[in-house]
């Protein structure tokens, strides 16, 4: 093995690191917009991981498995947006803390 | 075309039955001479049936087939040898007679087209009984008498009395009825068939004793309760709140002898067990005794016939125990001649004195009713068998039977003291002396259509010793005959006759009182104290556990576990989203570590 090549462990310690920073967005970000894109790095990071296998184990399964999360990010975001702006619209802000009217 | 005799017999009551129900009920004038015109119909057919010769082996008539299972096989055939012939004669006869003697007892009821259609659908269900010739169809039809039996004891519905006796017939019928079925399972388990053609074959190639034992003892049950025998002849006494020509048709001329003729069908079952036989032969001869005291002090008139209606009954119970069924078919066809007669008579008194049932508001009808009186004499001496009254022959068939069983002996002719006792008492009481009421001081004689019955069975009461009935049946000899029973037998009758008249001749009340005798010996308090109180508190226990353990544990108390988890539990939630991801991923990483943690193992 060369130094300088490229394996599938660089592949997936960049798709680690990349969930990793989304997940901290998910959890430690207040304003839901940053949530969403932090959700949408948590997905594309399963992604890469996803594409990296298939090209380096030679099999298209994993390709197929991308298409289908890509689908559901897609949906995901669309009605995602529509309840953040629904919410904005009725309270006048994108806050985690102060979406706990469930709250018994 | 005789062959077919059976079906037409069986079936014309059930016809006349289904017809008034269906369409005649509301025209009583109808209804009442098509239910009596099929019982005279079914009479005449027995005649015939009962003159048709004997062909070996009976005949049976074509058979219907109906149940075909896998080791089970029961047509509904019907069964016309001797025993049956002669109990179908005997059952139409005597019923037609009080279909008679009905018209004039109801004359004026306004609901006597169901009293006939119950009637003719009893009649139906009797020689269902009698013509069957399985178990199976047997029991079927044992049912609807008991059916039968419970919708004429409860005929005047409006008296809460009449309900209660009706449900308690019902309901004690029922345990003898349970221990019938088992008989039956066992005898079907034990022999393979529940035909009477075949069980006597199966049953003589033997069987172990103590299941034929128990197979014995469960056929008995069904006895003890259709024949109203220790213990449970509770019922029998209660069932004469129904209306008189039923008391004298089912509760002491046919019904109540059924339980006899299913001994009698199972005899061959019965004969692998002296066990059984012997516990047959002893409840007859208590029973004999027992019921004979206690209707020593017994007021009401109806009563006291019913008591004696046990004793007689247990007559024959002890003859099938002494295995001499000839001479017990024979005392059964001469007591329904004489009781129906006793019974009619006894109707016709309390309808001469105004529903007046108590012998001690009657008195003076000697003059008032001279014809009763004498029909009750004619009863009397043939039930305290006195020759040369029909009681006499057959009871003395039964007596010789005992001559070397003490014990049998003692008290079955103790109980025909005590039988002359009572008997002269009622007499005596009710028609001797002065009216002690304003109903027997009117008291008259009934329309001819209940002399006429009254006049046939006090003819056939006197007569009906001469029936070669043994013979007829074909069965075994009987016994041969042994003059000490003979005389101390007829000695004890007689007997009774002088201190009843010593101490009722002329008594405005009742000199005797003897309180275990007017209580009937505390069985009813028995039963009501300890099987009732004891079904009570078994009841009250059922409740007590469904209102505290299901109710109140189970139900409630899973509600309330479900509400008291949630109060806890909501104080878990705060309401933070990220928060709950956080714990969310943390629960994954848990699992991922899991399965990590199984996979390297």
């Amino acid at each position: 093995m060369m130094l300088g090549e490229i394996t599938l462990g660089h592949y997936l310690a960049l798709s680690t690191l990349l969930f990793l920073v989304g997940l901290a967005g998910v959890l430690l970000r207040r304003s839901l917009l940053i949530v969403m894109m932090s959700l949408e790095l948590l997905l594309n990071a399963a992604n890469l991981a996803l594409v990296a296998a298939a090209r380096f184990k030679g099999i298209p399964d994993p390709q197929v498995a991308v298409f289908f999360v890509i689908t559901v990010a897609a949906a995901e975001v669309a009605v995602g947006l529509a309840i953040l702006v629904a919410i904005f619209r009725l309270k006048k802000t994108t806050s985690a803390e102060d979406f706990a009217s469930l709250k018994f | 075309m005789i062959a077919y005799a059976p079906y037409l017999i069986l079936l014309l009551p059930l016809l006349a039955a289904v017809a008034i129900r269906l369409f005649l009920y509301p025209f009583p004038r109808i209804a009442v001479p098509v239910s009596v015109g099929a019982c005279l119909g079914s009479f005449l057919g027995s005649l015939m049936l009962l003159n048709a010769g004997t062909p070996a082996g009976g005949m049976a008539a074509p058979a219907v087939p109906w149940i075909e299972l896998a080791g089970l096989k029961a047509g509904f055939s019907l069964v016309a040898d001797p025993l049956a012939r002669l109990m179908t004669t005997t059952v139409t006869g005597v019923a037609l007679l009080v279909h008679i003697y009905s018209l004039g007892y109801l004359a004026k009821d306004p609901c006597r087209s169901r009293f006939f259609a119950e009637l003719s659908l009893f009649v139906f269900s009797m020689l269902g009984i009698v013509f069957a010739d399985n178990l199976i169809t047997m029991f079927i039809f044992w049912e609807l008498v008991g059916l039968s039996s419970y919708l004429l004891i409860g005929f005047w519905h409006q008296r809460p009395a009449a309900g209660a006796a009706a449900n308690k017939a019902f309901l004690v019928n029922r345990i003898g009825d349970f221990g019938f079925i088992l008989g039956i399972l066992g005898a079907w388990s034990l022999f393979g068939t529940i035909s009477f053609a075949d069980l006597p074959s199966r049953a003589a190639s033997g069987a172990p004793f103590w299941a034929a034992t128990a197979v014995g003892l469960g056929l008995l049950c069904g006895c003890l309760g259709k024949s109203a025998q220790l213990p449970l002849h509770v019922w029998l006494p209660d069932s004469m709140e129904g209306p008189t020509p039923v008391s004298s048709l089912l509760h002491a001329a046919t019904m109540v002898v059924a339980g006899v003729y299913m001994l009698i069908r199972v005899l061959p079952i019965l004969e692998l067990s002296w066990v059984t036989m012997n516990t047959i032969a002893w409840i007859g001869a208590v029973m004999t005794l027992l019921p004979a005291l206690i209707a020593c002090q017994q007021n009401d008139i109806k009563r006291i016939l019913a008591y004696s209606t046990l004793s007689e009954i247990a007559y024959m119970v002890m003859a099938v125990g002494l295995n001499i069924p000839g001479p017990g078919m024979y005392h059964l066809v001469t007591h329904a001649f004489f009781k129906c007669l006793l019974f009619l008579a006894a109707g016709s008194a309390i309808h001469g004195c105004h529903e007046e049932q108590d012998i001690w508001k009657m008195g003076g009808l000697r003059k008032r009713m001279p014809f009763t009186f004498l029909v009750t004499w004619v009863g009397t001496l043939a039930l305290a068998a006195i020759p040369p009254f029909s009681g006499f022959w057959s009871k003395d068939a039964i007596f010789a039977a005992t001559y070397d069983r003490p014990g049998l002996a003692a008290c079955s002719m103790a109980a025909g003291f005590f039988t002359s006792f009572f008997m002269l008492r009622m007499i005596l009481v009710a028609f001797g002396g002065k009216p002690r009421s304003e109903g027997a001081t009117h008291a008259h004689e009934g329309p001819p259509a209940m002399v006429v019955p009254m006049l046939c069975l006090a003819v056939l009461s006197v007569l009906g010793g001469i029936l070669p009935i043994s013979d007829f049946l074909g069965m075994k000899p009987d016994h041969p005959h042994h003059a000490w029973t003979l005389w101390l037998s007829l000695l004890l009758a007689v007997a009774g006759f002088f201190p009843a008249y010593h101490l009722y001749q002329g008594a405005m009340q009742d000199p005797l009182r003897v309180p275990i005798l007017q209580a009937k010996f505390y069985v009813d308090e028995f039963y009501q104290r300890g099987l009732v109180a004891m079904q009570d508190g078994l009841g009250r226990l059922a409740d007590a556990f469904e209102g505290w353990v299901v109710r109140g544990f189970l139900v409630r108390g899973s509600g309330v576990a479900a509400r008291v988890a949630g109060q806890g539990l909501r104080l878990v939630q705060c309401g933070q989203v990220q928060l709950y991801a956080a714990v969310f991923i943390l629960g994954a990483l848990g699992v991922v570590g899991w399965l990590l943690g199984r996979v390297s193992s």
